[in-house]
């Protein structure tokens, strides 16, 4: 390339940055571009902030029941007091009364006390990740319960069981995948790359297990998994029950991607060098497609979200007293909640949130890491 | 003068005639029946409906099917209409269920079942006699009263179903407890003597004044399920009456090769079976009778040979034609109340969509009624024989059932649960947690581990491991409740869901610690108010098994036992029952075998706005055991 | 290896080929009949996992109404259906009984399975073909037009749209749907049929009914093949759109329209229609879990319901069918694929 003045030049330098980037770099700009992509990535830190440090932004523990708050709407934040004057975020207490005609509970403000709201201050004592015992949360009240996104059947703060789910929901995901990945590219690998009987027996087997209808397996699994076992071992079975679907999926694509590029002519050059199989597979091969395998896994945990939702509904999947989005969801799937009691659903709206932003994040992954684009 | 005497004679013999007559026709009363039947006979197909029923139909009049404080308007009602219901598992309608029992004989009381049961009224048995030792019953059957297809019904078919069903080893394998003497598992089985065509006796060994109760009430169930089968219809497959040949194309249709009495089995319908496909065509007693039974649909039309009138003689029922719906989500069957589908439904309302159904009630055009629920819809059990002697020891201190009487707010998960519809049962004991705490102290459990719980007397905290069935969606909600209100007195509870099968089965095996369920279940008039394999096992099974197996249990116990027997055997509604019944009560209270935690609740019963004899109050179940007088105004 | 098969060029193409092909269908089908084998194995292990049988769920649901059976009833169907024999001896009756075409009794239902299913099975079909028949058409075009003008804010709008359907818990929307409509417009979608027509047997009126009402399953169950329908339609496209014979026809002056649809649409359909084979089952089963909130009676609930309540019979007949399908399906998939794209025709690729 000829240098010819100063424009020249800045477009020779521009495009030797390209020239020079290596794959990551070229994928992380492309990968800006796309904006709801990288929306979606935003979000999610979010949220699995929220999963992470959900004991100190909850105000309260998942079994907190508030008596006389059975069903109470989101509580109103006041920024003004009766003057008009800027204060400190209250609350007022609600008062119950059932309105014997129509049967239904109405809520009332109790205007006779404020109730502060102090940020970074000391609340219900818990133990963060089980581990280190605190009392600090970062929104607190005292002398009346503060629903951010209302209270459930039995007075109890549906903010709390919201972002501690989260915590179940969202890892289950994370683990599920992370065993499907596992499995699939070492069988996958294996597979395809070996090929012979290997590979037979092991494209045997992938057949049949995907031949298997997936809805009587996934419940009869579900409805064995002992009801008595702890919460613990009841999540592990789920997320290894739902990446048992995953991973053939993703075994076939690995073996049909190694199988391609085996027959490339890059492959036939490193071994010609006299590369090790092994540094063949690692720096040659499996560069060209993990970005394939990225996108996969990322479009692969929506769908483990929402398999635990539909365990849910179905009865199997998390119990009581463990609380994941798809608990919550459960109590959602009534005409009175929906009817009555629309803050149930909120939880439907992380979930959405939730799967909305793997995807974008997923597309724009894709569209960062293919290699033919430009 | 001769001539004079012949045409006396004449005259009085034709007088006499007339007088003879006379008492017939004025006995004769006049019965209307409805329309479409009357269409029927008109062509020919029916014989008229003085035939059709019995020379003595039951008369159902005000305070007859429901008490007059529930149904103070009752009126004749008129013919016609469809009933529409929806229900959730294939074939089985548990309202239309309860809506065709028809008893043997009928409780009377607070409606229907009671728990102030008053006494025993004619239902298809319309006379009947106790001996003095409450041994020995006489029955007699409603004359002229006839199947659905028009067979009369005589002691011929009591004593097919006793010798030939009961007493075949292969239609009956196991003799039911039932019809055994004293109701004890171990009594004599009954003996059945036929007196004449329409009178019967049951002799039992020992006095079983219960077995009127049974026959009215027992696990809701009814003639079917006791003594009286249509024998012009099942002789063909049963072996004694019909050779194997006969029987060959059905059994091959069935899979089967020799197995008669699957084949039997298969076409003997019982009370809970009337929904099925099988019980079309089967002769049976009831209102309505199954005419078609789909995948999706239930439809059961009126029964010409119903044994019931009103008070101006018309036959019941009113209502023509009950149709039931199959819908595959709870929600959605609710949601077809909503939009006024549903002209009738008790069973999978629920108390938190009253708001709902109120508001709809215009739209929708029906009504919601709150009645009585016929169970005392939760409670907790504690299993007296469990294993682990450190558990025998605390859990069989009463002083320890009382301290969780009083540890428990029940206020708290009345409103909560229940929306604020409950009472507390007799045998609860106001909120008290200090006084609960100190009782506890009390009894030894005063040292606590690091968490604040108390530990028991081997040392190790105490644990209430409270394992219970997916049955009904409040259960989980009322535990996560006690584990809260439990943890204040520092006792420790912890809840595990299993599945239903699983459940009854650790029960039978005396493995469940504790459980949570509803007690006092009417349809199972035990004088327990629960089941017995679920608190006592082992001390039931000494009981059982006259002292061979199981454990002897300790004094209090073997009271209850006593005053078991003395209900069972005593006439319901006789001054020796109610004794008993009260002495029950008293010992419930005094020993708390289990903790009752919410009484008196409330059922939310959907009913079509044109509807009439609708009751406004009384116990749910009642309601359904009255759908033969039911009638749409419009 | 690689060198051999880079140089591998069959010197006379078709015959090879087509032998090629018939051998590797005969060899699938062979297969077929182990594999069904074992899958009868692996359902009939499944189904019986949960503990207790259709027996004790059966008596649990009585239970639950108050009501209860008799000891000797109990007795009376342990016999019948065989629940006292050890599982071997239970399973090897059941797939005696299905090779003879008898495919056993349900519990839950109490008729024979044969009949259950065939009248289920048309209904099912039925709709879920009219569902895939929607889901292409609706799919289809905004894949196009997403592909054509990628980044646009239609683009943006109509994915938006497509994974919200592939993003909401279906059954969930359809009781929401069901609420708002009927609480805002009165419009009762309780059910396939109107209220008048559920009970009535087969008429011209009710498929005339039917048809009117039936736009709003398909919306709700054809929402999340949709987005994912969209989603790959696009990416196909766009794979073959940066592809050289399309720059290389652009110069030659083909008009765009012609140019898109002449081959990159057509290529880009191609792998959507090998997907048909893997379609059978599904096609079969229905939508399952949304079916069962809206009540349509097709066998996915069915079996749902069978699976849970243990009802060994129905599910495992299901299950079987379902089996088989899934496999002669991806049979018929594979065969597609290979017959429309050469380049997988040779060596052992078999995707």
């Amino acid at each position: 390339m000829l240098v010819q003045g100063d424009a020249d030049e800045a477009l020779y330098k521009g495009e030797e940055k390209l020239y020079l980037a290596s794959q990551w770099q070229l994928i992380w700009w492309k990968f800006k571009k796309h904006r709801l992509a990288v929306a979606g990535g935003i979000i999610l830190m979010f949220l699995y902030f929220m999963a992470i440090f959900c004991e100190f932004l909850s105000p309260y523990s998942i079994a907190t029941s508030f008596n006389g708050y059975q069903n109470a709407p989101p509580t109103k934040i006041h920024f003004l007091d009766e003057n008009g004057r800027l204060v400190r975020p209250f609350i007022y207490g609600m008062k119950r009364e059932l309105d014997i005609n129509t049967f239904q509970y109405k809520f009332k403000e109790d205007k006779s006390q404020k109730y502060f709201i102090y940020f970074f201050a000391k609340g219900e004592p818990y133990k963060f990740w089980s581990l280190i015992e605190t009392d600090i949360h970062l929104f607190v009240t005292e002398g009346a319960p503060i629903f951010l996104f209302g209270a459930d059947t039995l007075g109890r703060d549906l903010f709390t069981r919201c972002l501690y789910g989260a915590r179940i929901s969202l890892s289950i995901g994370l683990v599920g995948v992370f065993l499907s990945f596992t499995l699939g590219l070492i069988l996958g690998g294996i597979s395809g790359y070996l090929g012979g009987t290997i590979d037979e027996i092991i494209q045997r087997s992938i057949d049949f297990l995907t031949s298997l209808p997936t809805i009587p397996l996934w419940m009869s699994l579900s409805a064995a998994l002992p009801r008595s076992w702890p919460v613990i071992k009841t999540y592990f079975a789920i997320t290894i029950l739902l990446s048992l679907l995953g991973w053939c999926g993703l075994a076939r694509v690995v073996r049909g991607k190694l199988l391609a590029l085996r027959e490339e002519e890059f492959t036939l050059a490193a071994r010609l060098a006299g590369a090790s199989e092994w540094r063949i597979i690692t720096r040659h091969l499996l560069p060209s497609f993990t970005s394939h395998l990225i996108v996969s896994i990322t479009l692969s945990i929506p769908n483990m979200i929402l398999g635990e939702t539909a365990l849910s509904f179905l009865g199997l999947g998390m119990q009581p007293p463990a609380v994941s989005w798809g608990t919550l969801l459960q109590s959602a799937q009534r005409i009175d909640s929906i009817a009555l009691y629309p803050w149930y659903l909120i939880p439907v709206l992380f979930v959405i949130v939730t799967v909305l932003a793997f995807n974008f994040l997923g597309d724009g992954l894709r569209d960062a890491a293919d290699p033919y684009a430009r | 003068m001769k001539r004079f005497w012949v045409i006396g004679l004449v005259l009085v013999l034709v007088f006499s005639l007339m007088l003879g007559s006379v008492p017939i026709s004025f006995s004769q009363k006049k019965y209307n029946e409805a329309p479409i039947l009357a269409e029927l006979v008109k062509q020919g197909k029916l014989p008229p409906v003085e035939e059709r029923l019995p020379k003595n139909p039951l008369v159902v009049g005000p305070g007859v099917l429901i008490q007059k404080k529930d149904l103070p308007d009752w009126k004749v009602g008129k013919y016609g209409g469809t009933l529409r219901s929806v229900h959730h598992s294939p074939g089985w309608n548990p309202d239309f269920y309860i809506g065709n029992i028809e008893p043997l004989v009928a409780v009377v009381g607070e409606g229907v079942p009671a728990t102030g049961v008053k006494g025993i009224a004619p239902n298809i048995i319309d006379k009947w006699e106790v001996s003095k030792d409450n041994k020995v019953f006489t029955f007699h059957i409603r004359e002229g009263l006839k199947w659905s297809d028009g067979y009369p019904v005589t002691t011929e078919d009591v004593q097919f179903a006793y010798e030939d069903i009961l007493l075949n080893d292969k239609l009956t394998p196991v003799f039911p407890v039932k019809l055994r003497s004293g109701y004890k598992s171990n009594g004599a089985p009954m003996k059945l003597e036929v007196l004449d065509k329409y009178t019967f006796r049951v002799i039992f060994a020992e006095p079983y004044g219960g077995f009127l109760l049974q026959l009215a009430i027992n696990q809701w169930g009814d003639y079917s399920d006791f003594l009286l089968k249509p024998k012009h219809y099942l002789k063909q497959f049963h072996i004694k009456y019909t050779p194997l040949e006969k029987m060959q194309p059905l059994l091959k249709e069935m899979g089967l090769t020799n197995e008669w009495w699957q084949l039997f089995n298969m076409k003997n319908i019982y009370s809970w079976g009337r929904c099925t496909p099988q019980a079309v065509g089967f002769p049976m007693l009831t209102a309505w009778i199954p005419t078609s039974i789909t995948q999706s649909t239930i439809m059961m039309e009126r029964n010409p040979y119903y044994f019931k009138v009103d008070t101006a003689g018309n036959q019941l029922p009113y209502i023509d034609r009950i149709v039931s719906t199959q819908v595959q989500d709870v929600e959605m069957m609710n949601m077809k109340v909503i939009t006024g589908e549903v002209d009738f439904l008790r069973e999978n309302t629920a108390l938190a969509k009253m708001p709902l159904y109120k508001a709809n009630e215009e739209k929708g055009g029906f009504k919601v009624i709150l009645v009585d629920h016929h169970l005392d819809p939760v409670g907790l059990e504690l299993n007296f024989t469990y294993k682990d002697p450190a558990w025998r020891k605390v859990v069989g201190d009463v002083r320890f059932r009382k301290a969780l009487n009083m540890a428990i707010d029940r206020k708290v998960i009345i409103d909560s649960v229940y929306y604020g519809f409950g009472g507390f049962p007799e045998t609860a004991s106001p909120y008290n947690p200090e006084m609960a705490n100190r009782l506890l102290d009390e009894i030894g459990l005063n040292k606590r581990d690091k968490d604040g719980f108390r530990l028991g007397p081997d040392g190790k905290t105490f644990i209430i491991p409270v394992e219970y069935g997916t049955f009904v969606p409040e259960f989980p909600l009322v535990g996560d409740l006690l584990v809260e209100q439990l943890k204040k007195v520092g006792i420790k509870m912890t809840l595990k869901p299993i599945e239903i099968g699983l459940w009854g089965q650790r029960v039978n095996a005396n493995e469940l610690q504790a459980t949570i369920m509803w007690l006092r279940d009417l349809g199972n008039e035990s004088p327990w108010t629960w089941n017995p394999s679920e608190i006592i096992s082992l001390y039931w099974l000494w009981y059982e098994s006259g002292g061979k197996q199981g454990e002897e249990p300790p004094a209090w116990v073997k009271k209850g036992f006593e005053i078991n027997e003395k209900i069972w055997a005593s006439i319901p509604g006789s001054e020796e029952y109610n004794k008993a019944k009260r002495e029950k009560l008293a010992w419930e209270k005094q020993y708390l075998p289990v903790i009752s935690i919410v009484g008196k609740a409330k059922q939310p019963v959907i009913v079509s706005a044109r509807l009439g004899n609708i009751p406004r109050s009384g116990r749910d179940i009642a309601i359904n055991y009255s759908m033969e007088q039911f009638f749409f105004t419009r | 290896m690689a060198a051999v098969s880079l140089s591998k060029l069959p010197p006379n193409g078709s015959h090879i080929r087509r032998s090629k092909m018939l051998y590797y269908v005969i060899r699938r089908i062979l297969i077929l009949i182990p594999l069904l084998l074992i899958l009868s194995m692996i359902s009939f292990v499944i189904i019986q996992l949960p503990p207790g049988d259709m027996l004790t769920t059966y008596l649990n649901r009585l239970r639950m109404s108050g009501a209860s059976i008799t000891e000797d009833e109990i007795v009376r169907l342990t016999q019948l259906y065989g629940l006292d024999r050890p599982l071997y001896i239970q399973y090897f009756k059941w797939v005696r009984n299905l090779i003879r075409g008898n495919l056993g009794l349900s519990f839950l239902w109490g008729r024979p399975v044969r009949e259950i299913l065939a009248e289920r099975l048309p209904l099912t079909i039925f709709i879920s073909i009219l569902t895939t028949i929607f889901v292409w058409v609706v799919a289809i075009p905004i894949g196009i037009y997403s592909a054509l003008h990628q980044y646009s804010s239609f683009d943006y709008i109509f994915t938006f749209i497509g994974y919200i359907g592939l993003s909401v818990p279906g059954f969930l929307l359809a009781l929401i749907l069901i609420w708002l409509l009927y609480s805002n417009f009165g419009l009762n979608m309780t059910g396939l049929f109107s209220p008048e027509f559920v009970t009535a047997p087969w008429s011209i009126a009710k498929v005339l009914d039917m048809f009117k009402r039936i736009w709003f399953p398909l919306i709700i169950i054809g929402m999340g093949g949709t987005a994912g329908l969209i989603r790959v339609m696009r990416a196909n496209l766009l794979d073959e759109l940066r592809k050289q014979y399309v720059i290389t026809a652009r110069a030659k002056g083909l008009p765009e329209s012609r140019l898109i649809f002449k081959y990159p649409v057509r290529m880009a359909i191609n792998p959507l229609i090998s997907t048909i084979g893997w379609m059978f089952a599904g096609i079969v089963s229905g939508e399952s879990l949304v079916s069962i909130v809206l009540n349509i009676q097709t066998v996915g609930p069915l079996l749902l319901q069978a699976t849970l309540g243990q009802d060994m019979y129905l599910a495992g007949s299901i299950t079987m069918l379902l089996s088989a399908l899934t496999i002669i399906g991806t049979l018929i998939s594979d065969i597609l694929l290979a017959w429309l794209d050469p380049r997988i025709r040779f060596g052992k690729v078999e995707e």
